[in-house]
Order: C-alpha cells, then sequence, then structure tokens
C-alpha cells in the first residue's frame, strides 16, 4: 500500500498540506514533552534531565518497530521509502558543531521554534543567531563545499552498511533504548534525591 | 501532577500501538494460490515444448482410454455436450481455479495422471494451461490445435505429417513476398523491414541515460 | 520507578523480539494467480488484425507492436514500427524481464500489443509480462497468418454477404495496398510514420521516469 505518494494513491500535491499537519503534529508533541524549554533540553548533557533522549529514543524505536511490522503487514514498502543519502565527512563535522549549539544554547532549530510560540526570549535569540548562522554558511559555502559533499556513500542504512537482517538490528536497537531508558530513570533517581 | 497523566496517556497510547499491530498481523492477506514455478523456469519449458501434446498421440490416449491421461475441457458445458473428447472432463474456464478443481488436480498429480487440458483452439487453452504450469502442476500438457483440429481431423491425425496445421506458430506464409507482392516493386519491402529498427534502438539509449 | 513503565518496557522488548523473527517480505508488483486469472479471462486482452491494422494506419501513438518472435523471422518482416522482443530473450538470469523490456512495456497510456506468426508465443509473454503486474497489454488474435488473411490478402465476400461485410471488405483492402504499398506516395508515408510515433512516446517514459 504504502508510501502513499509513490505508490500514486496520493497525490503529490497534497505534500505540502500533509507537512503542514505533521509539522503541527511535531510542534504539539515536542511543547507537550516540555521541549521549548532550554534547561529541559540541555538537562541531558548535565545529566539531571534524560527527557530529551526518552522522547527521542520512544519516538525512534516506535517507528522503527511500526514500520518493521507494517512492512511485514505489507502496509508499506520500505524499499521504496525515501532514504536521505549519506555524507560521512559532512555528518560528523554537522554533528560536532550541532552538538556544541545544542549545550551552548540549549535549544535544537525545531525546539527554538516551540520556544519562541510559548513566548520564551531565549529562544528568540537563539532563532536569531540559527539565522545569522544560516547567512553565513551560505556566503561560505564555495569554500566548504568539498566537506560538505565528502565521503559520500549514497543512500545507505544502518542495516545495509552492516549487513545484518532488519530484524535483528531493530531488535538490537530496541534493547539498547530500554536500557538506555532504564539506566537513565537510575541516575536521575539518584540526581533527584541530592537536588531536592 | 504531569507525570501521573503522563503515563496514562502513554498506557492509552501503548494499548492503541499494540493493538494496530495484533489487528494488522490478524487480517494480513494470506495468498489464495502460491507460484510454484518462476517464470525462468517456465519459459524454459515452454521452449522445450515438453508441455505439448499432438492431436494423433490425444486420438491415441483417448481411444484406448489411457488410465495415465485425463483430458480437461475448458470450455463451457453447453459446447462441451455438443462434443468432447471420449472420457474428458467439463471443467469450465471459470471454475479453474476453485478449490474442488485444484484438489482433484492434485489428486491426479498424486496418482502421477498427466492432466491434459484443451479448448476449442490451442489459444483459448494457453493462458489457463500457462496458470496451472505456474501452480502446483508442471506437468500439464495442452492439446495442440484444441478441440476444432481434433474433431475435425480424427481420422487423418497422424505425427508423421511433415508440418501439420496444428503447428500454429510456424509462419504459413513469406509475409516479405506477400507485402512486396501487393505493392510495386520490391524496394518497398526492404524499407518496411529497415525502418522499425533504427529509432527503437535509439530509444533504448535515450531511456537508460534519462532514468533516476 | 512507575508500575506501568514495566509493562510498557515488556510490551516494546516482545515487539522487538518479534521483529527478529519477520521473515522478510517480497514487495512486487507481481500479479497473484487469481488476479492474473481474472485478467487472462477478460476477452479485451486480445485485439483484432483489422483494430490494430487501423491504427497503425492513423499513425496512433498509443499502440506500441512488440514481436515475439524469434530475431531472424523479425528481420525478414514485421509489422511497421514494431520491435523485437523475443519470448527467449524476455527473462534475465534473476528470471525478471529485462529492464531494457521493461522501458518499452511499462510506459503509462501506450497499450503494448504483442503479435507472433500466431497468437501463442504472444499470448505466451503476455502471460509472463502480465504475471509481473505490467497493464496495458494486449495480444493479436491470429497473429501474422491471420494478418496476411485478413489485411495483405483479404478475401472478397460473397454477393450475399450483409453490407458490413463489404465495408470491412474496403477497408482491408485499402489497408493492404497501405501495408503493402501500392503507390509510392503511400510509401513514403509508411517511410516517415513509425519516426514521429517513436518521439512521442520518448516524452512520456521521460516524464514518466522521475
Amino acid at each position: 500500500m504504502g508510501p502513499l505518494i509513490t505508490q500514486g494513491i496520493i497525490n503529490p500535491e497534497w505534500n505540502f498540506v500533509i507537512a503542514l499537519v505533521i509539522g503541527i503534529a511535531f510542534g504539539y508533541i515536542l511543547e507537550a514533552s516540555g521541549f521549548s524549554s532550554s534547561r529541559k533540553i540541555a538537562g541531558v548533557f548535565y545529566g539531571y534531565d534524560f527527557t530529551v533522549l526518552r522522547v527521542f529514543m520512544t519516538a525512534v524505536v516506535v517507528a522503527m518497530v511500526g514500520l518493521v511490522y507494517f512492512n511485514y503487514m505489507g502496509w508499506i514498502d520500505l524499499s521504496l521509502i525515501f532514504i536521505l543519502p549519506t555524507f560521512m565527512k559532512s555528518v560528523i563535522v554537522g554533528g560536532v558543531l550541532m552538538g556544541f549549539g545544542f549545550v551552548l544554547g540549549g535549544y535544537c532549530p525545531g525546539t527554538s521554534f516551540t520556544g519562541i510560540v510559548i513566548g520564551k526570549l531565549d529562544a528568540l535569540f537563539f532563532t536569531g543567531g540559527l539565522l545569522i548562522g544560516v547567512f553565513i554558511f551560505s556566503s561560505i559555502f564555495p569554500w566548504i563545499e568539498a566537506i560538505y559533499y565528502g565521503g559520500e556513500m549514497g543512500a545507505v542504512t544502518v542495516t545495509e552498511a552492516l549487513g545484518i537482517s532488519r530484524g535483528l538490528f531493530t531488535f538490537l536497537f530496541v534493547i539498547a533504548s530500554l536500557l538506555a531508558f532504564i539506566f537513565t530513570s537510575l541516575i536521575q533517581s539518584k540526581q533527584k534525591k541530592t537536588d531536592l | 501532577m504531569f507525570h501521573a497523566n503522563n503515563s496514562k496517556r502513554l498506557t492509552i497510547t501503548a494499548i492503541a500501538f499494540v493493538l494496530i499491530i495484533i489487528v494488522g498481523l490478524i487480517t494480513m492477506h494470506k495468498p489464495e494460490h502460491i507460484y510454484k514455478l518462476n517464470p525462468a523456469d517456465l519459459v524454459e519449458s515452454i521452449m522445450m515444448k515438453d508441455g505439448e501434446l499432438t492431436p494423433g498421440k490425444a486420438v491415441y490416449y483417448a481411444e484406448e482410454s489411457n488410465p495415465d491421461f485425463v483430458f480437461i475441457d475448458i470450455r463451457n458445458q453447453y459446447e462441451f455436450i455438443k462434443g468432447h473428447i471420449p472420457n474428458a472432463i467439463n471443467i469450465p474456464l471459470t471454475e479453474l481455479l476453485s478449490k474442488a478443481t485444484l484438489k482433484q488436480f492434485d489428486k491426479y498429480s498424486e496418482d502421477s495422471v498427466t492432466i491434459v487440458i484443451y479448448g476449442n483452439s490451442q489459444t483459448d487453452a494457453n493462458a489457463p494451461w500457462m496458470i496451472l504450469k505456474q501452480l502446483a502442476y508442471p506437468d500439464v500438457k495442452i492439446l495442440l490445435g484444441g478441440f476444432d483440429y481434433y474433431s475435425k481431423d480424427h481420422a487423418e491425425t497422424g505425427d508423421t505429417a511433415g508440418m501439420p496445421e496444428y503447428y500454429v506458430e510456424i509462419p504459413k506464409y513469406d509475409y516479405a513476398a506477400i507485402a512486396a507482392e501487393t505493392s510495386s516493386g520490391d524496394v518497398t519491402g526492404q524499407d518496411v523491414k529497415a525502418e522499425p529498427v533504427l529509432p527503437v534502438r535509439k530509444k533504448k539509449k535515450t531511456v537508460a541515460s534519462g532514468g533516476c | 520507578m512507575n508500575k506501568t513503565y514495566f509493562v510498557l518496557i515488556f510490551i516494546l522488548f516482545a515487539l522487538g523480539l518479534g521483529a527478529l523473527f519477520l521473515p522478510e517480505t517480497q514487495h512486487n508488483k507481481e500479479r497473484s494467480p487469481r488476479e492474473l486469472f481474472l485478467a487472462m479471462n477478460n476477452p479485451s486482452r486480445f485485439v483484432t488484425t483489422d483494430q490494430v491494422a487501423k491504427k497503425i494506419i492513423e499513425a496512433d501513438p498509443t499502440l506500441f507492436l512488440i514481436d515475439t518472435r524469434p530475431f531472424d523471422q523479425y528481420e525478414s518482416y514485421s509489422l511497421p514500427g514494431a520491435v523485437n522482443i523475443p519470448l527467449e530473450k524476455l527473462l534475465d538470469t534473476n528470471g525478471l524481464i529485462f529492464s531494457e523490456w521493461m522501458d518499452y512495456l511499462d510506459i503509462e497510456g501506450v497499450n503494448a500489443v504483442f503479435f507472433s506468426n500466431s497468437d501463442i508465443t504472444a499470448d505466451q509473454v503476455w502471460v509472463i509480462c502480465s504475471r509481473q503486474g505490467i497493464d496495458n497489454l494486449y495480444v493479436m488474435k491470429g497473429g501474422l497468418n491471420y494478418w496476411v488473411e485478413t489485411i495483405l490478402k483479404p478475401e472478397k465476400p460473397v454477393q450475399s454477404a450483409p453490407s458490413e461485410d463489404f465495408a470491412l471488405y474496403d477497408f482491408r483492402k485499402g489497408a493492404s495496398q497501405f501495408f503493402g504499398a501500392g503507390t509510392i506516395s503511400i510509401e513514403a508515408e509508411v517511410i516517415s510514420e513509425p519516426v514521429p510515433r517513436m518521439r512521442k512516446k520518448k516524452k512520456t517514459v521521460a516524464s514518466g521516469g522521475c
């Protein structure tokens, strides 16, 4: 059946409408999870609040398990879904940069917008910086183009790169995330005792 | 406050998630029939021509009522009543994939009885024959010439004839000669020949480079 | 820790464990035997030689002729504009239709018509292609043998035949002249005719690609 647009079940004209609906839902969930607070987000780096990790891991694991089952049931064809091409160099460089920005600013791009919506000033500043960063990036793009397109691996998935089955990888990832949940909740319960 | 609320919501979503997966697994589409023969083997088998039964042999098997062969008439019952191969069994085309039919066929292949399928012409029986071949019955045979040929030339059918009429895939005419004959000269024949090839080759290249 | 979390952890673990044992599913367009059976019982998959002749004369861009006979037979004579896809060269080593053939067969809005000397080989190609989920495939009933009998050398109907038969005969007679190309002026049309038809199709392929 799925992916709906690739298979011609939904017209590509609906792309933006669907994007809008999913975007609103995404923003709502971010806000509802408390991601509009930079303290909560930065907490994962200082070790007093692991909501970010738990929310994102839950989202990943649920989507992963769901897609694997849907693929098996024939509701979606995983071989047809769009996979972003991997550029190894830029992923590493960009990941480090983004991590620094995350810790320093307490927001990631998406959450900074939810922060603005509920009227946080720091989120407003963060977004200003984000726009300046975008401007700088596009200005110096010709010089960093080699890094940006460096280490191209094509549209590769983890299971393809490692050569393991999708089911095995899902299982390992579920175990890893469950361990992460338990471990972080143990840390947090200890933290709370000392904090409060 | 937030925490209690949260865990309740979590439980509801978790139940919904599990329910969706369970419903999906239960309602999962189970294939009714499964292909046993892949297309490559099918083509190979067609090229070998081992699934064809000549009318001469058919007459021989039918008249001595050979127990190793069963004739399946896929025409409708009226045509069947009007005339059919002796001891043939009428299974109208629409019933071909029904459970009862396939059960019967399973029994035949268990008893190593060869199924021979025929219609009015070979064309009528061809697709049904191929579908049965692709399911679990690779040894199904098709009657060349169909019932039309069988009934018409019943008396003089013999395998000895040089190029019998029931080999329909053999060109009956020299097409190029006829095309030239109806035209004014032989120049035309060459043109018709050469023309279609050229644009095709070009197109092939364009398609390959134009792909995603 | 909350009790519900244990339940949730257990559910996730169970689902993850289940995912481990899910077999890999093959998603392809392959028709199920039942679907193939229904498609094959549809009599409209056969087209008559008259329909094909009419479309060739009209230079109908939706018609795409495919000759399923071996290459030597194709070379000696084929219908104008036909492409040669012999049955024995239809599939690659994986048992799938060669992708270059797919570029001809799986074009939206184009009706591929198979023909051979009779219609058996063409029909066999039809079944194989149809199983792989390709739509808009047709078989020319009777094949080239019947093509000769009806189009190239039409038989004059008897005097008492209904007027439709005479109309058909007139059409066939005209078509015969067209394909045999009795005069040079008509012949010129035959030569120029396949080229624009191909171009139109080319566009369809390109837009359908991405």
